[in-house]
């Protein structure tokens, strides 16, 4: 079987017998989710690669010293170790960031090009861009729940526990953080073909 | 017919949270209430769009984050 087709806790077996192939595997199937992740908390690419790397480790010390333990849930176990450090960030640098570096987000390390013709990437550019920067004005407390339950893929019971909410709040925000997205995104008039983005 | 459902739950229905009785409650008013077609659609849209969005982290980045596994411990891989 080729590594590509096994699952997370297959590789993760491998890579706690010394197969670092099998790491590189899932290196390459989540690093993009969790930059991703980051990189909306941060909002700096910089930074994000900084945590990208400090996450990685923090996981590769904790598998090769023997102390995982979470069979399965490697991504969300990951992307949790991510959140910490990019809220840890925060807390140390006790403010919240307001430069939004989009020079970093060069046309290279923004997205996969796939497939697509000239126009249909300029138009993803644009909305990638465009949305990011969206969603970097939703009020923290939706931007937080549009993290954790779309990116951190955590469920939204998960999500009330950890901030201490009730689900029902947790939802509440994560609806008004998908309609204040909408909205924003209708008002700027961007050009962009809905076909593009179904799945 | 009488909407069983809130709009947080289509919200839970789009993210796969909602229980087979739920869902077929959701799927019967997206066949016949438009304005549950509109809501879904829109909120539908916007999750799509989401999914859109990635950044790719740079390949330096990458192989220090690799060569330090393959040398477990060496912190001088990460400079």
């Amino acid at each position: 079987m080729k590594r590509s087709e096994l699952s997370d806790s297959q590789l993760l077996s491998l890579y706690k017998n010394g197969s670092e192939e099998a790491f590189a595997e899932l290196v390459g199937r989540h690093k993009n989710r969790v930059f991703t992740t980051i990189y909306l908390i941060v909002k700096d690419t910089y930074t994000a690669e900084d945590l990208l790397q400090d996450s990685f480790v923090k996981a590769i010390n904790t598998i090769k010293k023997g102390r995982y333990n979470e069979e399965g849930k490697f991504l969300p176990w990951l992307l949790r170790i991510a959140h910490n450090l990019a809220i840890d960030y925060f807390r140390k640098s006790k403010r919240y960031p307001t430069i939004v570096m989009e020079d970093g987000s060069n046309v290279f390390n923004t997205i996969d090009f796939a497939e697509d013709s000239v126009e249909a990437l300029q138009i993803k550019n644009d909305t990638h861009a465009l949305l990011k920067n969206l969603i970097q004005e939703l009020p923290d407390a939706q931007k937080e729940v549009l993290i954790m339950r779309h990116y951190m893929q955590m469920s939204f019971q998960e999500i009330a526990e950890t901030t201490g909410v009730s689900i029902n709040t947790a939802l509440g925000r994560m609806r008004y953080a998908l309609i204040n997205l909408r909205k924003k995104m209708d008002k700027t008039n961007i050009a962009y073909d809905k076909n593009i983005y179904r799945k | 017919m009488i909407k069983t459902f809130t709009e947080n739950d289509l919200v839970r229905f789009i993210y796969g949270e909602t229980s087979p009785i739920e869902n077929n409650a959701i799927e019967n008013a997206l066949m016949c209430n438009q304005e549950t077609q509109e809501m879904y659609r829109d909120l539908k849209e916007t999750t799509s769009m989401l999914d859109s969005v990635s950044k790719t982290p740079g390949k330096k980045v990458v192989n220090k984050i690799l060569n330090y596994s393959k040398n477990f411990g060496d912190i001088s891989v990460l400079k």
